[in-house]
């Protein structure tokens, strides 16, 4: 250990100077606190190896601290000796309980504390230093040697996060690095030798390296200083340096850093047919302009953030989607979370999108179901249309699907029955939600079912009118017959929950590709892959039902989502009465 | 009527905006020189020119005299300079809008941006209150200085303009961030106070450690009011950042309440962003 830094934490000032001064004579440098607060902060800026503290202190008790330190990654393994009175030695075993190294006892002769803290120090060498100081490089003590040469190398673009404690991260963008240090400029004001944390975002996954700061380069305090920060050397980091100075060397960086190319597939997208060979994607329902930004719509929506539109508070942006923006609002009047869904500038100057806007706020008012978002208003503020809608806090379908990985259990087919009902009702009322997606399905806190985003859905009535030529939709969810941009019937919408669901009880959407054409044409043409050989564990029943949903003809789906809704509920209850024990009891019996 | 505040704009520039700021609003073009106490103003539009250090001088400025008020400042350029926005928002801008971006998007952004600031929902008064009145107590115990509360605003942007700011990260009951950003005039003077040294002794490591400390501070005392509230939180190690314009993290989706405190003929403020943890059933 190369510095021998001691904290010494009491609420006597006295023992403070006295304790302080036996430690400093016998070739140790001390830290003295007498509360908690005044402790942490100079935990954070030395690098303490030990940690001599009072039963209670100013502000807590001793033992809340040690408790603290413990469960601090960062600290958790800087040994804490705990010094109780003589009458009260009961408290050092709640003391070693909670992780302390060792206990004195008031009063304290000199050489007995000096005799402790040097056992403690000559028994901790392996022990990782806390605050991030470097011991010696290892091999090179053990040779008395330097270590080889590692060079720098320069690298630009990548930017990974840093951070104190875990917790705030803050960007920094890598100047260069070598196998012990990475050179990293950011706005982080750090100190020399405290301990630092790098995170790494790459393909293979979010790697977070340990390390401290090496040293410092200001031009001066009110720019981004140059940070060394010297790396431990771990297994991730070897394997990220060797990539890095591989990636370099062959210039293959923009490789790693490629967005993916999925995520964009489950986009609403709204287009002609004939536009499909064209960039209609990227621009959406508009002509394709080369001075459109589509970071103008954020913009709009961030500049609402903080303000007041009539009855309701922006409070902060939630998304956006293929009309507009959601923001979680505040109903000053009625004292309720609203969601606010704010049509985007691009549509709004449009009279015909203004239209569909204020349409989609009709369509969805009339479905009143407990399963359907409510809309409680719209209106026109400071000329920007908007409709207050209610606020559903909880996941998607989708945020579930990625955090459970599949959802083929009891609850997944719960879900799948309550969407088919809810579905039901809906095309019940002539409408088509024509964009039902695993985005589009929010499970509530409470762990109920609510169907959003209605932005392109139609009323029936309208779709049998209308000489359709739109192809609308989410690519990864589309029907056939939406692909074709032919005119469409509730059976679209039983197709796009069987896409849904197929996802959902697999863990992976129906088809695959690279780019929303392949998707859209595997749809009218691809037959769809067996469920089962995605996911073993699904029952042949379910997958039968899912099959005839995606059916490729609208014909041979089921007719409506009642019958949808039969199938699954006859399937959950041979379900649960197959995992009744008396059940099995009877067949085994049987 | 509230005033719009153009500075260094064409003719041009002035037609085209007035036309897209329709409503009470009366637009004056000045010179930079001659240019009012901004926080007058509802919004200032600077044009952009190719001296751009001495236009992300004038962003600066001009925000350093906004004292942290909520007041957009909104820089127009040329639709072929290729200078990355990055570029005036670092330096102060709220936003920049090149003089070819479609007039429906300035408006509609122009538009949000004139939208009266919202009030405090009574939640966050309840969690806002101990926060002010600790901020002041903690100044006058520590550096001796005397802060009023001035107001408050609410954000969602991840960038304060300062030059300095300390950031404590908190968790547990609540979960969030709190962070107090200074410009180094008011940060030298609190810091020596509270250091009880000269300020022509003050190095990094005083403000470092200063700024570290005075969001600590600030943060732990709260922390007490808490206790047994649904806005109970422990908290993190603090961290300090520099630089204009730097970013701080706060939680993704949260509202970040701006409080702002007046020192003297200065101001600093305090960004609380704290939200109850809730659970999915």
């Amino acid at each position: 250990m190369t510095e021998k830094i001691i904290l010494l934490i009491n609420r006597d000032a006295a023992f403070l100077d006295q304790t302080g001064s036996t430690l400093e004579d016998a070739g140790y440098h001390t830290r003295t606190a007498s509360e908690m607060r005044g402790a942490l902060a100079l935990l954070s800026a030395n690098a303490v190896g030990l940690i001599i503290c009072d039963k209670a202190l100013q502000d807590v008790s001793g033992f809340d601290l040690l408790n603290f330190i413990k469960k601090d990654p960062l600290r958790e393994k800087i040994p804490f000796m705990f010094l109780v009175p003589a009458n009260e030695q009961g408290g050092a075993f709640k003391a070693f309980e909670l992780g302390a190294a060792d206990y004195l006892v008031y009063p304290l002769a000199p050489q007995i504390l000096v005799d402790a803290v040097d056992e403690l120090f000559a028994t901790d060498d392996d022990v990782p230093l806390p605050s991030g100081i470097p011991e010696a490089h290892p091999t090179a003590a053990a040779n008395g040697q330097t270590s080889p040469t590692d060079d720098p190398i320069p690298v630009s673009g990548l930017i990974i996060d840093v951070s104190r404690d875990g917790v705030l991260w803050l960007p920094g963008n890598v100047q260069s690095f070598s196998r012990q240090s990475l050179y990293i400029e950011t706005a982080l004001f750090g100190k020399q030798g405290v301990s630092l944390l790098a995170r790494i975002k790459r393909a293979d996954g979010t790697f977070v390296l340990n390390g401290y700061i090496k040293e410092i380069r200001f031009e001066d305090f009110q720019k981004p200083a140059i940070i060394e920060m010297s790396v431990q050397e771990e297994e991730a980091w070897r394997r990220i340096h060797d990539d890095l100075t591989q990636k370099t060397q062959h210039q293959t960086q923009e490789a790693a850093d490629q967005p993916e190319v999925e995520p964009q597939l489950e986009k609403t997208i709204v287009m002609s047919p004939t536009g499909i060979d064209k960039t209609a994607y990227k621009t959406g329902p508009f002509k394709p302009s080369k001075k459109k930004d589509p970071s103008y719509d954020r913009r709009f929506y961030h500049s609402l953030i903080g303000r007041q539109l009539d009855n309701y508070r922006a409070i902060t942006l939630i998304g956006t989607g293929s009309m507009g923006g959601v923001i979680q609002g505040w109903d000053v009047a009625l004292e309720r979370e609203v969601a606010l869904k704010v049509i985007s500038y691009g549509l709004s100057s449009k009279e015909s999108f203004r239209e569909m806007f204020i349409k989609e706020a009709r369509v969805v008012s009339r479905l009143n179901h407990l399963n359907v978002a409510q809309i409680y208003y719209i209106g026109t503020s400071s000329d920007i249309l908007y409709y207050a809608m209610e606020f559903v806090d909880g996941l998607t379908m989708k945020e579930l699907i990625a955090e459970q990985g599949n959802l083929n259990n009891l609850k997944g087919l719960e879900y799948f029955i309550t969407v088919c009902e809810a579905l039901y009702f809906v095309n019940q009322n002539s409408v088509i939600h024509r964009d039902i997606k695993p985005a589009n399905i929010m499970i509530t806190r409470a762990g109920n079912i609510k169907i959003v985003d209605f932005g392109v859905a139609v009323s029936a009535d309208t779709v049998k009118k209308t000489t359709n030529n739109q192809i609308i939709g989410s690519p990864m969810y589309m029907s056939p017959e939406q692909v074709a941009g032919l005119s469409l019937d509730n059976r679209s919408d039983i197709y796009s929950v069987g896409a849904t669901f197929y996802h959902a009880f697999t863990g992976q959407p129906p088809f695959q590709g690279t780019d929303f054409k392949t998707i859209m044409a595997h749809h009218v043409q691809t037959p769809l892959p067996p469920i089962r050989k995605k996911n073993a564990n699904v029952p042949a029943a379910l997958a039968r039902i899912i099959e005839k949903m995606m059916a490729k003809d609208p014909l041979e789906r089921y007719k409506d989502f009642q019958y949808v809704a039969n199938d699954v509920k006859a399937l959950r209850a041979h379900i649960v009465d197959r995992k009744r024990p008396s059940s099995r009891q009877t067949k085994t019996s049987g | 009527m509230d005033t719009i505040l153009l500075i260094d704009c064409s003719d041009d520039v002035t037609t085209s905006m007035a036309g897209l700021l329709k409503g009470n609003h009366q637009v004056v073009n000045v010179s930079f020189e001659d240019r009012d106490i901004p926080g007058k103003n509802k919004m200032i539009i600077l044009q952009a020119h190719d001296d751009l250090d001495a236009i992300s001088k004038k962003i600066s400025k001009i925000r350093y005299e906004c004292k942290f008020r909520d007041i957009p400042i909104v820089v127009v350029k040329q639709s072929e300079d290729q200078i990355p926005l990055e570029y005036y928002l670092s330096s102060g801008a709220t936003e920049v809008l090149p003089l070819d971006a479609p007039p429906g998007a300035c408006r509609q952004i122009l538009q949000g941006y004139l939208i009266p600031s919202r009030k405090p929902l009574e939640s966050e008064t309840e969690y806002l209150t101990p926060f002010i009145e600790n901020t002041i107590n903690v100044l006058k115990a520590t550096a001796q200085m005397d802060a009023v509360f001035r107001e408050v605003y609410f954000s969602n942007d991840f960038r304060i303009f300062g030059d300095i700011s300390g950031i404590i990260g908190l968790s547990g009951v609540s979960e969030g961030t709190v962070a107090v950003t200074l410009y180094w005039d008011l940060a030298r003077k609190i810091i020596a106070n509270m250091m009880h040294v000269a300020d022509n002794q003050l190095n990094a490591e005083y403000i470092h450690d200063g700024v570290g400390e005075l969001i600590n501070v600030i943060s732990g005392s709260t922390k007490k009011r808490f206790k047994g509230t649904p806005f109970h939180f422990d908290l993190s190690l603090p961290t300090v950042v520099v630089g204009s314009g730097h970013q701080l993290g706060h939680p993704d989706n949260s509202s970040i309440a701006v409080l702002i405190f007046d020192v003297a003929q200065m101001a600093f403020v305090l960004q609380v962003c704290l939200k109850p943890k809730q659970k999915q059933s």
